[in-house]
């Protein structure tokens, strides 16, 4: 089946099994390998994309369900500026991230700060009940999303 | 921010391997019939490896493939290779394994002496005399079940020629082991061999020894086949048949003075080693030496057995046995105090040993513990002494659990050993050498790969150089350059690397603007001459140091649905000279969900020799956000740095388990904290009421 779909602001299409797995197109196809594959049932995060503006776990989307959309990779969400202010965020907070898990913790601060620059901590702290990986603590890492708040708030002139 | 991750690679030409498995949990393997290969597709058996079908590790051997006993359920048999992984698969359903099956070892009070992998007895004085002669004998038995060390990407391999040389890349905390199991098994000189240790993410321990046997068979199919081989678990697989931490059973018996001192305490401790237990001897050398923390104790007797069972190699979890040991025995004192009506605290600080005294081990404590000013932290922040008292009134005139609130806090104390020099230290040999460049970027040249531990050593470079972390990187990260080291754990290298790096630095300071760049200064590490210290007795200091903690936590719970919720948890801990606080505080506050995880979620059973839950979608694993409050403090100090990566898994679940009990009036000692024991305990106490 020949599906098209938008990939970091291009289009492109595949011609593949419909049931195959996102992560396994975008590995394997495209070698964007910062989407990690590991649970293959969308509860650890490392296959983190923007679907849409959504963060979807790519293992548990079938590549027919991506036709037509636009997805963005931890690859090309890193060319943003939104990317630059999470990273300088998490860096002021002192998160260290094992490099397994970037896609999702990143793109799920993105979420979080696309919804609302001022999110409370409670707020944040729900959003990364889906993300597994024990490299870094809770605490930091609502802090760095805290702190990216700021910087992307500063960023955008917004009081 | 991203390091290279073993499913990353590819290499040109390469075969995907799947492994065949035994599917019996005890038997003699008779044949293996091999299914009809298509052209490029190879398997390989025990009868195809040229040198010894073994991997060694601490005193212990597995087979690399199954050759005539079969010993666990999922035991590899063999490899088959070939360019399609979906192809790979159905070849190796395909493959018919003729066996006989034999009734499996059981693991239990009763064994037979072959089944002993190993074992340790210590005594000091007469324990029995105290214990037969008492009339106040406390006696609790604990159950630890596996766990998973669940890390982000599961075990892997990835295996080529490389300019007449074979070049592994594997996530492994233990290159060198890699290189000497692939050297014995293909019988080739270790000089032929480079091992890449690719990025870890966090390990929890589980990568010491299994990339070596995963590496050992995919070398096997490479050199064989001639084209490189990857070798990766799923997720599934990686859960069902990795090595988990070992179950065991350990049970207490203490007898108590009248003024509420220790005459005698008694301890067996059963480990469950699955067919085989690489890490053995440390597991259980670890276990004795912490069997009865720092407690004074007039006569002591510790005797740890390593029992062969029919179940996966069982291995280590952060802690190497600690964990497990603190938690059965500082349940067992919280239920003691709790009989004899004893402050848990004044008691403690009452029964502690400190400076001077001996420790189990026959060493005199050369520093103060620091035990009291680590209570009064936690005690004055958590208020534990009027919340300890008036709950214990509270739960003592209730009438009923529906008799609310219902709340409990209770004080662990514990630590954690660093650098433990056992029998396998004196083969490790650390060294680091920094560059700082023409162009201020600066190289680090350790044998070191976990990126918590790289994120340490860059910000105490960053620090000493005034640098920006940005321009550290680290360089010559294999086994042809780096010095030869033994396993990698975080505890045993804060305490080595951290003040080589500091030294380092210090050295390039006083050089930097006196000479030209660049300049390079080497630092290696020189043992310790631990001339008191026996391996083969269990004699002298075990560690090089010691991180002391305690730990308070409160519990309410719900008088309805028994459901509880975690009202703080309070760390302090003495873990030396902090060279960033910021991720010491993170070290220990990340390990925190991953303790209450181990104890409250992560279950897995045996069903005949199968792990179950069967699908590793249904190990459950606690979500951090269950944590309200916790609070981590450090006491100041210039001594050496110390590890704090299993502070929380040691002293947590005690912790825990005890505050649940001050709720209960019940010893909780089981991990994992199934609900249904809890909800059982809750019933059957009510309705004796």
């Amino acid at each position: 089946m020949i599906i098209p779909f938008e990939l970091n602001g291009k289009a492109v299409y595949i011609d593949s099994n419909p049931g195959e797995r996102l992560v396994h197109i975008l590995r394997k196809n495209f070698k964007l390998l910062e989407s990690k594959e590991s649970c293959l049932t969308g509860r650890c995060g490392s296959c983190m994309v923007l679907v849409g503006d959504n963060p979807v776990p790519s293992c548990i989307v079938p590549v027919f369900q991506v036709r037509n959309m636009s997805i963005v990779t931890i690859e090309g969400f890193r060319e943003t500026d939104d990317y630059d202010d999470i990273i300088k965020g998490f860096a002021a907070a002192g998160v260290t991230m094992c490099g397994f898990c970037n896609a999702g913790k990143i793109l799920i601060a993105h979420t979080i700060l696309t919804s609302d620059t001022r999110a409370t901590k409670d707020i944040v702290k729900g959003h990364f009940s889906g993300n597994m990986c024990r490299c870094t603590d809770l605490e930091s890492l609502i802090e760095g999303v805290l702190q990216s708040g700021n910087i992307r708030r500063k960023r955008q002139n917004v009081k | 921010m991203t390091g290279t991750f073993v499913t990353d690679i590819e290499f040109p030409e390469q075969n995907f391997g799947v492994l065949i498995r035994s599917s019996i949990q005890r038997g003699r393997l008779v044949d293996i019939k091999q299914p009809v290969l298509p052209d490029g597709y190879f398997m390989y058996t025990a009868t195809d490896i040229p040198g010894e079908n073994k991997l060694s590790a601490m005193g212990t051997t597995i087979p690399i493939f199954a050759a005539y006993d079969i010993q666990y359920f999922g035991e590899p048999l063999g490899i088959i290779v070939g360019p399609d992984l979906d192809i790979v698969h159905e070849l190796v359903s395909e493959v018919l394994i003729e066996s006989e099956t034999l009734e499996p070892l059981a693991f239990g009070e009763k064994f037979a002496s072959s089944q002993i992998l190993g074992k340790r007895i210590i005594t000091h004085g007469d324990p029995e005399a105290f214990l037969s002669n008492s009339s106040r004998v406390f006696e609790s038995t604990s159950d630890i079940g596996p766990q998973d060390h669940h890390y982000a990407e599961p075990l892997g391999t990835i295996v080529r020629f490389n300019k007449e040389k074979l070049d592994i890349h594997t996530a492994t905390q233990w290159p060198f082991h890699v290189r000497s199991t692939v050297s014995a098994v293909l019988d080739l000189d270790p000089e032929e061999i480079t091992v890449t240790p690719t990025s870890l993410g966090e390990s929890m321990d589980g990568k010491l020894w299994y990339p070596s046997l995963l590496s050992a068979q995919a070398s096997l199919a490479a050199v064989l086949s001639k084209q490189p081989v990857k070798l990766c678990f799923s997720r599934q697989e990686d859960f069902l048949f990795s090595g988990k931490s070992a179950p065991v059973q350990i049970r207490y018996r203490t007898s108590i003075a009248e003024d509420g001192s220790i005459d005698a305490m008694s301890v067996r401790i059963l480990i469950n080693s699955g067919s085989s237990g690489p890490l053995i001897d440390e597991i259980i050398d670890r276990m004795a030496v912490s069997a009865t923390g720092f407690y004074a104790i007039k006569a002591w007797r510790v005797e740890v057995f390593a029992l062969k069972t029919n179940l996966p190699p069982m291995g280590v979890l952060l802690g190497w046995g600690e964990a497990q040991t603190f938690f059965a025995l500082e349940t067992h004192i919280a239920q003691i105090l709790s009989d004899i009506g004893a402050s848990p605290v004044e008691w403690k600080i009452l029964n502690l040993i400190d400076k001077g005294h001996l420790t189990i081990t026959g060493s005199e404590l050369t520093e103060n513990l620091r035990f009291p000013e680590l209570f009064n932290i936690v005690c004055s922040e958590s208020d534990f002494p009027r919340k300890h008292t008036a709950y214990e009134l509270l739960n003592k005139k209730r009438t009923g659990y529906h008799d609310g609130p219902l709340r409990g806090i209770a004080v662990a104390i514990g630590y954690q050993g660093n650098g433990f020099l056992g029998k396998t230290y004196e083969n490790s040999a650390y060294s680091v050498e920094i560059t700082i460049e023409t162009d201020g970027q600066v190289h680090i040249k350790t044998g070191f790969h976990s990126s918590a531990m790289q994120q340490i050593l860059k910000k105490i470079t960053a620090e000493k150089l005034g640098i920006e972390e940005h321009m550290i990187s680290f360089t010559g990260i294999n086994t042809d350059i780096m010095s030869s080291t033994g396993p990698d754990t975080l505890s045993s290298k804060i305490i080595i690397l951290a003040p080589l790096v500091d030294k380092c630095c210090s050295t390039i300071q006083k050089q930097r603007f006196r000479q030209p760049l660049p300049i390079t200064v080497k630092k290696t590490y020189k043992s310790p001459k631990n001339d008191d210290w026996n391996a083969t007795a269990l004699k002298g200091k075990p560690f090089i140091s010691i991180t002391p903690a305690a730990c308070v936590i409160e519990l309410e719970m719900d008088p309805i649905l028994y459901n509880t919720t975690i009202r703080g948890i309070w760390i302090a801990s003495d873990p030396g000279k902090i060279y960033n606080k910021n991720a010491a505080a993170t070290t220990l506050r990340k390990t925190i969900p991953v303790a209450l995880s181990k104890l409250l979620a992560e279950h897995i059973i045996s069903k005949e020799g199968r792990l179950a839950p069967s699908d590793s979608v249904q190990y459950e694993i606690l979500s951090p956000d269950v944590i309200s409050s916790m609070s981590v403090s450090f006491l100041d100090s210039d001594e050496t740095p110390r590890g704090l990566g299993s502070i929380a898994l040691n002293l947590i679940p005690a912790a825990y388990a005890a505050a649940l009990a001050q709720i209960t009036g019940k010893q909780i000692c089981s991990i994992p904290l199934d609900p249904r024991y809890i909800y059982e305990i809750l019933e059957i106490t009510e309705k004796s009421e």
